[in-house]
């Protein structure tokens, strides 16, 4: 069972266009140092979603860290129960006899 | 010369996967991609594998698929998604070949006669692999010799699928199928067809060109052609701008529009909306088509010529909205209009029209539209608004240019 995890992060942007993780901060605040990052192109993730993927390693361990180039968010897999889709929104129905010609809502 | 290599990818479900990637918890119940009922566009537009097998069909009304599905989750859609994980996986094809033609928002045809790695079937599990770890979606994948069988092959097994038709197993695989999977035959096809006794493609295929085309005309040829596998239509290369036909834009509005002046402000929207895209085409139009369609879901059509090509909306919208009043009945009920622009001609192969004054003030009004889209691109489509849309608001607070995002792909070419 995994969620993902909106993470902050602290990039650094070479000038050759290549981006490399160097720490990030937990949900919780905790800042943790990324010792080493592997860029490995697009991952599914096993929390939910896809995107570019670099597996960082964080206190000698290898996660990976994920970065949405739609929403431009950053995120990881944590432990804990998958997310929920949002409950539907109530439908708020208009029947066309509620409308009179002419009527206008200006 | 050898046969060519072509595949046929199909994105399975492709809206509810991707729904049910972004909410892992919807792989354990039936959910459904829906629109918006309020907006009165409440039909099933995707649903994944739970609530296919509980009956839900694409295209049918929410309480049609409730019925069947009481538990059945619905989700609305975020086209901004679907766009940007499909043109994900059209990066993915295009690092295999060049010729990657899409065939709508989650199919695409991939050519690899005379690339490196042409081992179409190789290639194909290599895809359907990739798809599944780097996107999180699974596709099925149709492997042959013309567009026709690869999309035919894509279609048999799903999801998450390979199937190749070769010149060896053909007649054993296709000629069985009923003749409504083949690409272009639709219910009124299959019905003309079943009159004649055919009910599968290789019944089809036996009937011969000749005689198909003494009862369909030309298109008996095609269907000939597709059904034999003769097809040789070419596997566009990524990122041919295809030549525009027409341009034109629909609206299912908020509720039944009942008095002209609603019907005004509505058909003044969409031309904006079709005028402005024909400015960004450098096309001017010579034919305004109109459709409606009412309460009852009864669609008509019809269309007038202009008497100057023009890409003014003070030209096509007064047209439009002549057209419609003309064949509009006091009382009816309007659930839909559509308004197109066609019969394109480009701006640069345009003359002076005339040489009468109006000439001039036609120009104006053209730089004043003009200035009027680059006002909408840097501040949005409502920024700027003509003062019949507020006759009703909730008619009208459409921004129809922005919201306008899939476009519909033929087969033929243009």
């Amino acid at each position: 069972m995994s969620r993902p995890v909106p993470v902050a992060v602290l990039l650094e942007m070479r000038s050759s266009g290549v981006r490399n993780p160097l720490a990030i901060t937990w949900e919780d605040g905790t800042r943790y140092e990324i010792t080493a990052s592997r860029f490995v192109g697009l991952r599914k993730a096993r929390s939910a979603g896809s995107g570019e993927c670099w597996i960082c390693r964080i206190e000698g361990r290898d996660v990976p860290l994920y970065f949405c180039a739609l929403t431009g968010r950053w995120w990881m897999d944590g432990k804990g129960e998958p997310r929920s889709a949002p409950a539907p929104k109530p439908y708020r129905r208009v029947k066309n006899r509620d409308y009179k010609p002419g009527d206008s809502n200006t | 010369m050898a046969d060519r290599v072509i595949l046929h990818v199909d994105q399975n479900s492709f809206y509810a996967s991707v729904e049910m990637l972004r909410w892992p918890a919807l792989r354990d119940v039936p959910c459904a991609v829906a629109g918006d009922p309020v907006n009165r566009h409440g039909i099933i537009l995707a649903k994944n594998q739970l609530a296919k097998k509980a009956g839900v069909k694409t295209a049918e009304t929410i309480w049609e698929a409730k019925q069947k599905c009481p538990e059945l989750i619905l989700v609305p859609p975020d086209y901004s998604r679907y766009i940007h994980y499909s043109r994900l996986a059209r990066e993915l094809y295009c690092e295999y070949t060049d010729r990657v033609e899409p065939f709508g928002i989650d199919e695409c045809w991939l050519d690899l006669t005379g690339c490196p790695c042409d081992d179409g079937i190789a290639v194909a599990e290599e895809l359907r692999r990739r798809v599944k770890e780097e996107l999180g979606l699974t596709v099925s994948v149709g492997v042959s010799w013309n567009k026709i069988y690869a999309k035919l092959g894509s279609d048999l097994r799903k999801p998450d699928a390979v199937t190749a038709i070769t010149r060896d197993n053909y007649i054993d695989v296709v000629y069985p199928l009923p003749v409504g999977e083949l690409l272009y035959i639709g219910r009124a096809t299959s019905r003309k067809l079943r009159r004649i006794g055919v009910r599968t493609i290789g019944e089809l295929v036996a009937l011969g060109p000749s005689y198909l085309r003494s009862i369909f005309g030309v298109v008996g040829l095609s269907l000939y052609t597709f059904a034999a596998g003769l097809d040789e239509t070419p596997v566009t290369k990524a990122g041919r701008e295809v030549p525009v036909k027409s341009v034109g834009n629909s609206l299912t509005t908020h509720h039944d529009l009942y008095t002209e002046q609603e019907i005004k402000a509505v058909t003044y929207m969409l031309s904006e909306s079709v005028t402005s895209r024909l400015r960004d085409a450098g096309m001017a139009a010579r034919t305004v088509q109109i459709s409606m369609r009412d309460y009852q879901l009864y669609n008509f059509e019809r269309q007038t010529s202009l008497p100057f090509p023009t890409q003014l909306c003070s030209e096509i919208a007064p047209a439009a909205t002549r057209l419609i009043l003309n064949h509009f009945k006091q009382g009816q009920k309007i659930r839909s209009l559509g308004v197109r622009a066609c019969n394109l001609i480009p701006v640069s192969l345009l003359k002076q029209q005339s040489y009468l004054p109006h000439e001039k003030k036609r120009e104006a009004i053209l730089r004043l539209e003009k200035a009027i889209d680059d006002l909408r691109g840097r501040y949005g489509g409502l920024s700027v608004r003509r003062g019949i849309s507020l006759v009703d608001r909730s008619l009208t607070e459409h921004d129809i240019k922005r919201e306008n995002v899939i476009h519909p792909v033929g087969f033929f070419e243009p």
